[in-house]
């Protein structure tokens, strides 16, 4: 029963998920509740409503486990929906390494510094969008993780997920827990080998509720119903961390310190010399951007005028490019603020965005033609032409949106990235 | 330092009386450079105080970072620099020419940690470092290192231009000794304007430009040497006797020396009054102000080498050649400058120079 529901929620996620990354369908500003995305929001901008979001997404974890991970993770479900089409299951119970306690560590600690450039490397929600808009390392990424999921079901989330193992952590105290009720199991091992996470394991009763995502496969499996999905019955256990254990916390914790000093390092010199770069309205500048975008790129399709492009060889996060689709930056449309989950657009208003100086553009005299044409489309005005003279443009209206380059037969037009974005 | 010179090479035996002269009559510091006179005024120095007690002697030498790409390479160049001066030591030592690039540049070959141990080794006395940047890197160098001196670019007409005074400071509040360089801005002083010059001589009609300019250096407190190039006998003839009766200036010469500064700055070509209203609006970051100040500058002193050496200390996106042309600034320059026009004037002459 849990496992049947939990299933459709996130086969319908996942279906979300695409179509908003492609730019169809984006009903629930579903990415908008991503743990690493929010984390961001949430020291950038210490917006509230995204705190309070976290917030409840801890708390659920807390007091379900890793639910998130199973239901709302595009990628976590991607591995399942693979692994449906696979026989019965021969997993292993897994070894719990402590590697992903570092990298953690180093990712989150260095994002809460102030640069996100190491975590959009790893995080499974940048991994999945940058995929599905077929971004060179997205697709790596996800092949690898898919190909290994075969092997091992969702070795990614149990040992590297970085968000993952943050959750995991909230899990082990989790209220509900997956359990196996000693005295009814049979030891048979069917919960043990189809365990996608590796967590169980039968000869002991026990389960990892730190790498379970609570997918509740096994409580479907289990031929005499003795894995349960409930309070756990309490145990007497003593609190004894063993050695190993305190020595990979206190690790993690001075890795986590060093990486927030490197975060704050990384996020003042980072693309600090990059000045010819075009960013979306409401990205300020390109060391900001360059910091805080996580390339999921839900932008890249969410822009009617298909302006928007991926990391490259320029630049490491999205910008615009005027020499793709449309050309140029519509007047009145701020959809890439609207669905960016991680605060590197702000979510400026319709009316702030269109006072936003995003480039500049400036009519060479000699080349200008005199026809006319971009006086009319301009959306601000700023461009006037007296009687035999080239077009003007009153720099102080222009908000670079590129509209008049599109339009000028005589190449007379050019647009130039501004240091910063400015109000008019 | 400059030297005399015929034609290509040093007039050695102009320098040798220029060098008996300056120890008999008490100058002994020497102030050289890797770079300096295409690398042979090491050399010729060398040659020049061999028959000197070293100890009779000051010399500083200045480390080209240019050459350096590792922290061995420091001691590689100082060793051949030893070898070119002929000394064992050096009793002052300096990074070369600190600015905003080269800085990362001499922190990049650890070139401090380095000297710190040659001056263990008794090889260096003491080190510093010449300054030609903004205040604002200043406190950066300062602020990292223990510094033994700094050798600043102070004269009256700096004072304002480079901010020398708050240069000054700087080094000042921490008890940094100051060697001065430039004190007559390569010359630029002792060829003043009309305007300025009658401005001396109205007030002290027996005051020369030069002698002018070095005691109101050698004026300011804690300043350890004056240093001045000179290239034959009869300038340091003259150099020395303002040494040798010198008094401080008094308060109102100082004030008299203000009044010539301000009357050289505003004799530029480019009436700019550095307002930065221009910077608030600029997309593309240029030091506007900066580059006009520069330009005025370089057109007074005609002096290229200086129009290079502090059009270098801007970064990249500061300077003229990223202008787009949008006409933002005008808009702003309560002076209607006609800004782009002007920067592209500069950047015009700046390739030229």
């Amino acid at each position: 029963m849990f496992y049947k529901i939990r299933l459709t929620i996130a086969i319908l996620i996942f279906i979300t998920a695409i179509l908003a990354l492609l730019g169809i369908f984006y009903p629930l500003h579903l990415f908008d509740i991503q743990i690493a995305p929010l984390i961001q929001r949430v020291i950038i901008d210490f917006s509230v409503i995204s705190a309070v979001a976290l917030g409840i997404l801890f708390l659920l974890t807390i007091l379900f486990g890793r639910i998130y991970c199973s239901t709302l993770c595009p990628l976590g479900i991607l591995q399942e929906l693979i692994a449906l089409f696979r026989g019965k299951g021969n997993e292993k119970t897994r070894k719990n390494l402590p590697v992903k306690y570092f990298i953690t560590a180093i990712t989150f600690g260095a994002m809460i510094g102030g640069s996100a450039v190491i975590i959009r490397y790893i995080e499974p929600y940048t991994y999945f969008g940058s995929a599905v808009t077929l971004s060179v390392i997205g697709i790596i990424a996800v092949v690898a993780i898919v190909v290994l999921s075969i092997f091992k079901n969702r070795y990614f989330c149990t040992n590297i997920c970085p968000v993952g193992c943050l959750l995991g952590l909230l899990s082990k105290i989790s209220l509900l827990k997956v359990y196996i009720k000693d005295d009814e199991c049979l030891s048979c091992g069917m919960s043990e080998r189809n365990c996608p996470s590796g967590c169980i394991e039968v000869n002991e009763a026990k389960v990892d509720n730190e790498t379970c995502v609570k997918c509740f496969k096994c409580l479907n499996l289990c031929p005499k119903n003795a894995v349960t999905y409930g309070i756990k019955p309490k145990k007497e256990v003593k609190f004894s961390p063993k050695r190993r254990e305190l020595i990979t916390v206190g690790a993690a914790l001075v890795i986590f310190a060093g990486a927030i000093k490197a975060g704050i390092e990384i996020g003042k010199t980072a693309a600090e010399k990059i000045k010819n770069i075009i960013l979306p309205p409401g990205a300020i500048n390109a060391k900001r951007m360059f910091n805080k975008c996580l390339n999921c790129n839900l932008c890249i399709n969410a822009c009617p005028n298909k302006i928007l492009t991926k990391a490259n060889k320029d630049f490491g996060a999205v910008h615009i490019d005027y020499t793709k689709g449309e050309k140029y930056c519509k007047y009145d449309c701020r959809e890439c603020a609207k669905v960016c989950p991680s605060g590197a657009i702000k979510k400026i208003s319709l009316d702030e965005k269109q006072k936003t100086r995003i480039a500049m553009a400036v009519i060479n005299p000699d080349k200008c033609s005199k026809n006319g044409v971009c006086i009319n489309v301009c959306p601000v005005h700023a461009i006037t032409m007296e009687e035999n003279q080239s077009a003007k443009i009153d720099a102080s209206k222009c908000i670079g949106c590129g509209r008049c380059k599109t339009v000028c037969n005589s190449g007379a037009i050019e647009i130039f990235a501004i240091n910063e974005q400015q109000r008019v | 330092m400059r030297l005399p010179m015929d034609g290509n090479k040093v007039d050695m035996v102009e320098l040798e009386k220029m060098t008996e002269y300056a120890f008999s009559h008490g100058a002994n510091y020497f102030d050289t450079a890797y770079m300096y006179v295409d690398g042979q005024s090491e050399i010729a120095i060398g040659k020049v105080l061999k028959k000197y007690d070293r100890s009779s002697f000051i010399l500083a030498d200045k480390s080209p970072i240019y050459k350096m790409s590792s922290q061995s390479d420091v001691r590689k160049i100082f060793d051949e620099q030893r070898k070119k001066c002929q000394v064992d030591y050096f009793d002052f030592y300096m990074c070369h020419n600190i600015n905003v690039n080269s800085f990362e540049q001499y922190r990049n070959v650890k070139m401090v940690e380095e000297l710190s141990k040659l001056k263990e080794e008794g090889l260096i006395k003491y080190f510093g470092f010449s300054f030609h940047g903004t205040p604002e890197i200043l406190k950066e160098v300062v602020k990292d290192y223990k510094w033994d001196f700094a050798q600043l670019q102070v004269n009256y007409l700096d004072w304002d231009v480079v901010k020398a005074h708050e240069q000054y400071d700087i080094v000042q509040s921490l008890g940094i000794p100051v060697t001065v360089m430039e004190p007559l801005r390569g010359g630029g002083l002792v060829n003043l304007s009309e305007k300025a010059l009658a401005k001396l001589k109205e007030n002290y009609p027996n005051a020369t430009p030069a002698e002018f300019g070095l005691r109101w250096a050698a004026s300011q407190n804690n300043v350890v040497t004056v240093l001045s190039g000179m290239s034959n006998l009869k300038q340091m003839k003259e150099n020395i006797a303002v040494f040798e009766n010198f008094t401080p200036m008094t308060e109102q010469e100082l004030k008299i020396a203000d009044e010539m500064a301000k009357i050289i700055q505003s004799q530029g070509e480019i009436n700019c009054t550095a307002c930065k209203y221009c910077m608030e609006v600029c997309p593309k970051g240029i030091n506007i102000p900066a580059i006009f100040s520069l330009y005025n500058q370089y057109k007074v002193t005609k002096s290229p080498f200086h129009l290079k050496i502090y059009y270098e200390t801007l970064s990249d996106s500061e300077k003229a050649n990223n202008c787009i042309k949008c006409g933002l600034c005008n808009k702003n320059c309560p002076q209607n400058l006609p800004i782009p026009d002007l920067l592209a004037q500069v950047q015009k002459e700046y390739e030229k120079a």
